[in-house]
């Protein structure tokens, strides 16, 4: 998390956008005249395309 | 040649029960064995990892695991570790796992491990109780990581741990907190025991691929850094 003026930057993976939207929500609870920028990924978890082979 | 997946980091919940479902149901296309690098739960409660057993369970492969620090957290690593076993997914510390698949032997050994830092910028048993007690825990896990690999006689040996055995793989991680996230133990364990690729986790910033001083590869899976359910690396034997 990283603080600049009036602004919030949160950044970094979760599992699921409901724990993504928890996130801002817990934000504007505790900073609520802060403006938050929630930056924060939903990881993938898809099947992968691609394999490497280690010879 | 054998197909490892791997994954970790996966910090499964009731809220995200069957995730990764829809891609493990094609895993026999990928791959012969599935490792689960650690940090399967987000907390270590025992309703987070059923949602990890109910994930992982019944899959056309053999699956192994290492628990990871998060799974650790609620002091319920033993009844994890029962409950996944119960599940058929196969939870090593300390210990390892041969598999036969086709004609080739695997040997899987397996520990969390622990931090303590890597060359020159590391934590010694040296001092206060707390730090003496800290840096003795990297020593015994890495030990028995060593003594697990050194009894695998098979045509290829994998180390899994969920804490990494070099800092190449912790490469856009913060530098301060790289003693927190492996520890060079765990890579002479490694490099003494002919090991053929080392697979870890907990480095969700970190970069995926890395080497050991005496030439291992190694991979990084938190899940974050591989961007999708698993990761595929295909290895031969007596490399």
């Amino acid at each position: 998390m990283t603080v600049r003026g009036e602004h919030i930057v949160v950044s970094g993976d979760v599992a699921t956008e409901q724990r993504r939207a928890e996130i801002s929500e817990v934000l504007r609870d505790v900073a609520p005249d802060m403006v938050i920028h929630n930056d924060i990924r939903v990881v993938c978890a898809d099947e992968p395309t691609r394999r490497e082979e280690l010879r | 040649m054998i197909r490892i997946a791997a994954v970790g980091d996966v910090h499964l919940g009731e809220d995200a029960r069957g995730r990764l479902r829809p891609a493990l149901e094609h895993l026999g296309d990928h791959a012969d064995v599935l490792l689960l690098a650690g940090d399967l739960t987000r907390h270590g409660a025992l309703d987070e990892a059923q949602v990890v057993a109910d994930e992982f369970a019944d899959l056309p492969v053999p699956v192994i695991a290492v628990l990871g620090n998060h799974d650790y957290h609620s002091d319920k690593q033993v009844e994890i570790t029962d409950l996944l076993m119960e599940r058929g997914i196969r939870v090593l510390e300390g210990t390892s796992v041969t598999l036969r698949i086709g004609e080739c032997s695997l040997g899987i050994a397996g520990a969390k491990g622990f931090g303590g830092g890597f060359a020159g910028k590391s934590g010694s048993v040296f001092g206060e109780p707390e730090m003496k007690a800290f840096v003795q825990h990297t020593v015994e896990i890495s030990d028995r990581l060593r003594a697990a690999l050194a009894e695998l006689d098979t045509d290829i040996k994998i180390a899994l741990t969920h804490y990494s055995p070099v800092a190449d793989t912790l490469r856009g991680e913060p530098p301060e907190i790289f003693p927190f996230l492996g520890c060079y133990q765990l890579a002479e364990a490694i490099d003494a025991t002919n090991v053929d690729l080392a697979i870890h986790g907990h480095a969700h910033f970190g970069t995926e691929q890395g080497v050991t001083a005496g030439g291992v590869r190694v991979r990084n899976v938190a899940q974050p850094v591989i961007g999708s359910a698993f990761a595929v690396y295909c290895v031969e034997g007596g490399q």
